[in-house]
């Protein structure tokens, strides 16, 4: 029935790409007549048309509908690629930033590194790490106190701009204020080391490295006397004790006295007003408080 | 296939150019497949003032048409089979020195010839026409039935030969 040789055949004829061998093979056939004039009849035929331009205008009478606005975000693929660089860049800044924690004054505040060694923050300090680099580099860095209670593992280093602390898994205190670096241990062994000294520190055990020296002092608690609310100093000048009863009571002090006299003893870390008799009482000062504000004079 | 801006759609006069230049493609498929003047009309319009009234957001203005003109036609399940009036009315061109045997024997094969492109399926007929007719190319006939050129020249195919057939055998 079907004798072309493919499914295309005709069409092909009509669009005129038949090769000239094609097309003389079906000017021989049969059916050539028939379909030549049936091509010839195609162009008698004519489009219907219809009136368009009242259609138009019947269209162009419609209100528009507005549409609901989608307004797409990035419309272009290189603004979206940008975007997302600059998402996955802050996503890898943000992951390698420092993990920081603080203590505001007349708080402390206690955190726990990945490897679930413990911190607590004496008042005013702050201390940061990288959360991301932990297993392989224990380093924590502080400015202020802290007292470390350290899990066994890899070398733990604690970096202050005094000195630095490196230990295996103990717990000890480091306070770095002023120009005094001092770091107590109560377990296990402690490397200190300052720009002028390395020494190697054992529980109960307290170096105090100051600029122009060194002392080794002993302590018999477990854990520091500030975890405890109690300030314990030894040899302070007058004013780290002040300074650190405003970090320890968010307080502001003024004092008009210049003195080289040191102070050792404890005194409360929970209880202002016995604090500052203590004070008062050793250096002879009049005491007036107003609010926030202390004020420590010598007595007329 | 070239499309106007996206927001140039809905000015007035790029519409208007767009109109004029797809309305009698778009109202003669619709014309060819039905066979029926008012419901060719009637999609096309609708088409159109869709697409107007959503101008702003229509990219590919064509494609939407049609799109919304075949998924019309899909609604439109109540057509029947009528014959194509697609024959101009200017005077034959072959009347004044045709003989009275030859006219006769002309309006004889016109009515073979009508009746075949009736009988074909409504796939051959609408691509065939848009063809013959409309002069479409079968490139541009397979983007308005979202199908290949190939199926297009199928189609065209399938149709000249029942056509022939029809003719020959009623000769």
């Amino acid at each position: 029935m079907d004798n072309y040789k493919d499914d295309t055949f005709l069409a092909r004829w009509l669009d005129q790409s038949l090769s000239a061998a094609e097309l003389q093979q079906l000017e021989r056939s049969p059916e050539y007549p028939t379909l030549l004039r049936m091509k010839q009849n195609f162009e008698k035929l004519q489009s219907p048309r219809t009136a368009d331009d009242a259609i138009l205008a019947h269209v162009i009478a419609h209100e528009k509908i507005a549409p609901v606005k989608v307004i797409p975000f990035y419309r272009k693929t290189w603004i979206a690629a940008a975007a997302m660089i600059v998402v996955l860049l802050g996503i890898g800044f943000y992951l390698l930033q420092p993990t920081r924690h603080a203590a505001g004054n007349g708080e402390m505040y206690a955190f726990s590194l990945p490897d679930q060694s413990q911190v607590l923050l004496n008042a005013g300090s702050q201390a940061s790490f990288k959360s991301w680099d932990w297993s392989s580099n224990r380093e924590v860095s502080l400015q202020g106190e802290a007292y470390f209670k350290v899990a066994k593992g890899q070398k733990f280093t604690v970096e202050t701009n005094l000195g630095s602390v490196t230990v295996l898994g103990t717990q000890f205190n480091v306070k770095a204020r002023d120009n005094r670096f001092e770091v107590t241990c109560y377990e296990g062994k402690v490397s200190v080391a300052s720009a002028t000294t390395q020494q190697i520190i054992l529980p109960g055990q307290r170096i105090v490295i100051n600029e122009s020296d060194r002392i080794l002092a002993t302590t018999k608690a477990i854990a520091p006397e500030w975890t405890r609310y109690e300030l314990l100093f030894e040899n302070a000048s007058f004013t780290a004790v002040l300074a650190e009863l405003e970090r320890q009571y968010d307080v502001s002090i003024d004092s008009a006295l210049q003195t080289q006299q040191l102070f050792s003893g404890s005194i409360p870390g929970n209880d202002l007003d016995a604090a500052l008799k203590i004070i008062a009482v050793t250096y002879h000062l009049d005491l007036k408080q107003s609010g926030n504000t202390i004020s420590l004079n010598p007595l007329p | 296939m070239e499309e106007p801006e996206k927001q140039g759609i809905c000015t007035e006069i790029v519409f208007t150019q767009f109109f004029k230049k797809n309305f009698y493609s778009l109202r003669n498929y619709l014309y060819f497949k039905f066979g029926s003047d008012n419901l060719a009309d009637d999609i096309a319009q609708d088409a159109f003032i869709k697409l107007w009234q959503h101008c702003a957001e229509v990219r590919f203005p064509k494609s939407f048409l049609y799109r919304v003109a075949n998924n019309a036609s899909l609604n439109e399940l109540a057509y029947q089979k009528v014959e194509l009036k697609y024959r101009d009315s200017k005077p034959n061109d072959t009347t004044d020195y045709a003989s009275p045997e030859y006219l006769m024997e002309e309006t004889e094969f016109r009515d073979k010839f009508d009746k075949a492109i009736a009988s074909l399926t409504q796939a051959q007929r609408t691509a065939l026409l848009l063809n013959r007719i409309e002069g479409k190319k079968y490139r541009e006939i397979a983007e308005m039935l979202g199908i290949s050129q190939k199926a297009v020249e199928k189609r065209i195919h399938g149709a000249l030969l029942s056509m022939r057939e029809q003719i020959d055998h009623f000769r």
